[in-house]
């Protein structure tokens, strides 16, 4: 009944350039992917204003990767799909894409990376690309060499869709038996449609990123169906709240952008597959670091638009 | 693919694990991003990636390149603080694209081809 991707063909030939417009075109799943992306970065709780070198692993055409940016991090993105990162390559996206199988391990430099992310890709790892490939071989790979590439302590959050609980057993083991402690969020638990799972993994311990978490949040399901606000919990704070990611206000922005978007106007802010980052693309995103707080060049009539290339 | 990236890059096959980093870099065609396209200047950030970078490796590859580009022999406290040489690097390690080349394992001679910006380090399954 349900069609999974991941079992029809393997991702290099799913994610094919068909595919890939959809990650450009379709803006509700364009929305999607970046709110997921937040609440990834929610999960890594880095404290403001403080950039990091970060992972986006099965990066595709760089939707999640471009949330990232707009948090000031630095990324380096891998997929194996030729066709989306020539769609992230095409948008000029800030972080490096790098084609890459996920389940072949990575060769970075060891203790580089503070910290990952990956959107609905880790699912992927599951059924195998090729019939010699053996899925636990692959994962094991995968979590060996995550481990080897990030700092001590580092955190990840990686979103996906498990197709049953056998799966997340064999995920969560694999990483666990790697080396990494963790569990599972489970957000929207009674919702069907907006139930989402974060792998929540740290490399180890280091006092410091612990402690910078703490100050930032501790990881936790969300609990609520959309529209009611209920643990008005223990913000047992005074001084250095708004340093804090304030979950509930941005729950309720999302909330309203919900409204709104069911309501009259589906906004759509990207119908292009051209070669630069087009207009609206840009605006949107000047939309979302002033939402951010953050002072954003005045539009013009000359945003958006080429330049000549700069010195050489 | 920029600088940053292929300062954190080895090679990957399979029993390839010493004298792996840093890769030979060719850049056959490169472009620098201009300002509304390319990641904002940030110090912070800069300074977060001066702690990770090979000094080392990153100035043997710029030698390599012919860029004109002169790294000083240290990385130090003091420089990593002077808006001067951030900026500099922000242009080099954050603006500058390699577009087209390719990386060749300094231990095993693999090669890894760089197209539209984007580094193959797909191996084949043999090489895993
Ligand atoms: C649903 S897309 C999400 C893309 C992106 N993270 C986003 O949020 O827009 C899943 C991505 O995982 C990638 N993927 C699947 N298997 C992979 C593997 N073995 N290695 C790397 N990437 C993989 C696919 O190519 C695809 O681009
Ligand atoms: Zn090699």
């Amino acid at each position: 009944m349900n069609h999974r991707p991941e079992q029809l063909a393997p991702a290099d030939v799913f994610y094919n350039e068909e595919e890939a417009k959809k990650y450009t075109m379709n803006s509700r799943m364009i929305e999607i992917q970046q709110e997921i992306t937040e609440r990834a970065l929610e999960i890594l709780a880095i404290p403001k204003h403080s950039p990091r070198l970060l992972l986006d692993i099965g990066c595709g055409s760089g939707i999640s990767g471009q949330v990232l940016s707009e948090y000031d991090h630095c990324w380096v993105g891998l997929d194996i799909s030729k066709a989306m990162l020539n769609v992230a390559a095409d948008r000029d996206v800030d972080g490096d894409v790098i084609h890459a199988d996920m389940g072949h391990g990575f060769g970075f430099r060891p203790g580089t990376f503070d910290g990952a992310v990956s959107i609905s890709a880790l699912q992927w790892l599951c059924s195998a690309e090729m019939k010699c490939q053996n899925p636990y071989k692959r994962l094991n790979k995968f979590f060996s060499s995550l481990y080897a590439c990030l700092i001590k302590g580092a955190r990840c959050a990686f979103q996906f869709y498990p197709s049953s609980p056998e799966q997340v057993e064999m995920i969560t083991n694999s990483a666990m038996k790697n080396g990494f402690t963790g569990g599972l969020i489970v957000d929207y638990p009674n919702s069907q449609k907006a139930k989402k799972y974060y792998l929540f993994l740290m490399a180890g311990y280091s006092e410091e990123i612990m402690n910078e978490a703490r100050q930032v949040i501790m990881p936790r399901a969300k609990t609520g169906d959309t529209d009611s606000e209920d643990d008005s919990d223990d913000d047992e704070n005074d001084s250095d709240d708004d340093e804090k990611v304030d979950i509930k206000g941005r729950q309720k922005s999302k909330m309203i952008k919900k409204k709104e978007k069911y309501g009259a106007s589906v906004k759509k802010f990207n119908n292009s597959n051209a070669k630069s980052k087009d207009k609206n693309w840009i605006m949107k995103k000047k939309d979302r670091q002033r939402k951010q707080g953050k002072s954003v060049c005045r539009d013009s009539k000359y945003s958006g638009r080429k330049r000549p290339m700069g010195f050489n | 693919m920029k600088l940053i990236t292929h300062n954190i890059l080895m090679c990957n096959k399979k029993g390839c694990t010493t004298n792996n980093f840093p890769l030979k870099l060719v850049a056959t065609n490169w472009k620098d991003l201009d300002t509304e396209n390319a990641q904002q200047y940030n110090p912070a950030l800069l300074q977060r990636l001066c702690e990770k970078i090979e000094w080392n490796a990153l100035r043997q590859t710029v030698s390599t390149l012919n860029w004109g580009v002169n790294l000083p022999e240290q990385l130090s406290a003091e420089l990593v603080q002077d808006e001067a040489f951030l900026q500099d690097l922000h242009l080099l390690l954050v603006k500058r694209q390699i577009v087209e080349g390719q990386m060749v394992c300094p231990n095993c001679e693999r090669v890894y081809e760089i197209k539209n910006g984007i580094p193959n380090m797909l191996l084949r399954e043999d090489e895993v």
